[in-house]
């Protein structure tokens, strides 16, 4: 118990930090924390059917992709505020997670199948975006700038890192309380064990459905913050290479735990943008260095930083409790 | 009507190429179980070889081979011991993350020794045309399907009809039982991968002149693969040379009859997504 209050505290504390560190950065700064950031909250949506439940998939970019463009599609046509346009398309992610979940359940997919079958939709939805005229194909929707909080549109960048960084507090908040939860249990039976989870009374369907659709839900909003942020949704943010990086990040931070999903893009990505701009004509040199962290800490960790760093101090105090023991 | 067969021999001659990156991963497939994410990856470096050995030094792509290949098989080894081994007994997840890892790492040094701009690779065969009756074949694809039908064969010849094959069988069959037959399990893990990567090493020139060469373009090589190897079956060789041939025909037949045109791409990846939910206890479920 007292763990978890800990838990909440570590909370309030890193927002508070963010709320202050906000006014002391330059934009560039800040640029880079809004995207590692939004790594952050994209790697924690993940992490529920990714780390959690344990179904490995490569389909967020396809509900990235759900969110930016259905409430970009709906504040251009309908003239719909994004604040509820992403709703609605977090509904539609939630209905093709749903569909996804219920096919893998039906045919007791194994593992490594359901991933590829992910890999595949993705693959498919990006060129169908490419093609459609509909959704702007290569070029994308283009949102017009302005400064009109009401559309989830604003002039001053720091608007756009309060409103990463409460949707990250909140994840957070959201990941505690699952972790915490009957239903997180639940979700954690069922990746150590299905059959044993369906033994002792876990609704398999029930529960990955909700876990899916939860994941879904919350990753298609990350889609419809990136649309406004950058003022354009593109096919690009329903690419392969996307749901290649919310992998990779959260199992360097350690897939299925609470932090790591905050730790790793939070190391990756400002290591990343650094190397890229100090060595500008060099592409290619942040991702190749980040490539390489990501293989040591794999080959060295095996699980990720944070399950490392929590196996290390569970073994620590082991050891004191039983040197006490011997005295 | 010309049309038609024209684009149904380029789709044979891509759909050989397909076939032999396929007999490459599924071969290491059989002997360590797992997929190799970066596989495509390692082609687009042996295309990359074969146009740096043309701009820097000169030489032709297909003499390149020669030394390509013998130097991917070393570089081949040296990633097995060093990245693959310490994997082989973790979960296939890890296993992917850390293959992802390494195709991340492959793309990058790409981009950064190439940059980003498209390259094109020439050869001598470049603008010959070979004439068979009513179709006209580019040289190059022919040379590029004749070469991968032969070491397809020959990758056949060698698992079944010698010694080393033997070895890789009975690896492929049951390791444990393998090694206490005596046969070094991990050095026949390591011959295997590092004769797959010398394999695109051989490819990668050979399709080389045939693509536009870009550091990001072993993704879709990698799933093509995977593709391939999954409809053919694991340890089916023939499945694999007729699944290449199906996914080569499927894309180049849709690229002719597709509307729109730029949903071609998508036919392949919906072969597999549909062949996958009908057959999902495929060759993967028997391997695991």
């Amino acid at each position: 118990m007292k763990q978890q209050q800990l838990s909440y505290v570590a909370v309030v504390v890193l927002v508070l930090v963010g709320l202050i560190g906000a006014q002391y950065v330059s934009r560039s700064t800040l640029d880079t924390v809004i995207i590692a950031l939004w790594f952050v909250y994209l790697c924690q949506t993940w992490n529920i059917i990714g780390g959690m439940a344990g179904q490995f998939s490569f389909a967020h970019p396809v509900y990235v992709a759900f969110g930016g463009y259905t409430s970009t599609l709906l504040f251009l046509h309908l003239g719909l505020t994004p604040w509820i346009g992403m709703f609605v398309g977090a509904a539609a992610a939630m209905a093709f997670a749903a569909v996804l979940c219920w096919i893998n359940f039906r045919q007791q997919l194994p593992m490594l199948t359901y991933a590829l079958i992910t890999l595949g939709v993705t693959v498919v939805a990006v060129i169908v975006l490419h093609t459609s005229n509909f959704l702007g194909g290569h070029e994308g929707l283009v949102i017009p700038r302005g400064d009109a909080p009401a559309t989830f549109r604003f002039a001053d960048k720091k608007m756009y890192y309060y409103v990463i960084l409460v949707a990250v507090a909140v994840m957070m908040l959201i990941t505690l309380m699952l972790r915490h939860s009957r239903f997180g249990v639940r979700l954690l039976a069922i990746r150590d064990n299905q059959d044993a989870a369906r033994m002792i009374g876990v609704n398999v369907l029930r529960t990955t459905l909700v876990a899916s659709m939860l994941s879904a839900g919350l990753g298609a909003f990350a889609g419809t913050f990136y649309a406004h942020y950058m003022s354009v949704v593109d096919p690009s943010i329903g690419q392969v290479e996307l749901a290649v990086q919310v992998v990779l990040m959260t199992a360097v931070g350690g897939i299925g735990t609470t932090w790591g999903p905050l730790f790793g893009p939070m190391l990756l990505v400002p290591i990343e943008r650094y190397l890229s701009r100090q060595f500008v004509d060099l592409a290619g040199v942040g991702y190749l260095f980040y490539g390489l962290v990501i293989i040591a800490v794999l080959l060295v960790l095996r699980d990720g930083v944070v399950s490392w760093i929590a196996k290390t101090m569970r073994s620590r105090r082991m050891k004191s409790k039983s040197q006490g023991a011997q005295r | 009507m010309d049309t038609l067969l024209q684009i149904i021999s380029q789709g044979l001659v891509l759909g050989g190429v397909y076939a032999l990156m396929a007999l490459a991963l599924a071969i290491v497939y059989s002997v360590t179980h797992q997929l190799n994410f970066a596989h495509g990856d390692l082609m687009v470096v042996g295309m990359y070889l074969a146009f740096w050995g043309m701009h820097a030094l000169g030489v032709d792509p297909y003499v390149a081979i020669v030394v390509i290949a013998p130097l991917m098989f070393i570089a081949g080894f040296l990633l097995f011991r060093i990245v693959f081994a310490p994997m082989l007994s973790a979960p296939h997840l890890v296993v992917i993350q850390v293959t992802l890892a390494l195709s991340f790492i492959v793309q990058s040094a790409l981009l950064l020794i190439f940059t980003s701009n498209f390259q094109t690779v020439h050869t001598v065969l470049s603008g010959k045309i070979l004439r068979f009756g009513p179709v006209m074949l580019a040289a190059a694809p022919v040379l590029a399907f004749v070469a991968s039908i032969v070491l397809a064969l020959a990758a056949y010849y060698v698992i079944r009809h010698t010694e080393f094959g033997k070895r890789v069988l009975a690896v492929a069959e049951d390791r444990q039982a393998a090694a206490l037959a005596g046969v070094n399990v991990v050095l026949v893990q390591a011959s295997v991968f590092a004769a797959a990567v010398a394999v695109m090493g051989i490819a990668g020139p050979l399709v080389a002149p045939m693509m536009v060469l870009q550091p990001s373009a072993g993704l879709h090589l990698t799933l093509i693969s995977f593709i391939v190897f999954i409809l053919g079956g694991a340890n089916n060789y023939l499945g694999t040379l007729v699944a290449g041939l199906i996914i080569g025909l499927s894309e180049s037949l849709s690229s002719l009859y597709m509307r729109p045109p730029e949903l071609a791409p998508a036919v392949p990846y919906l072969i597999f997504i549909v062949f996958l939910l009908v057959r999902p206890k495929g060759v993967l479920e028997r391997a695991s």
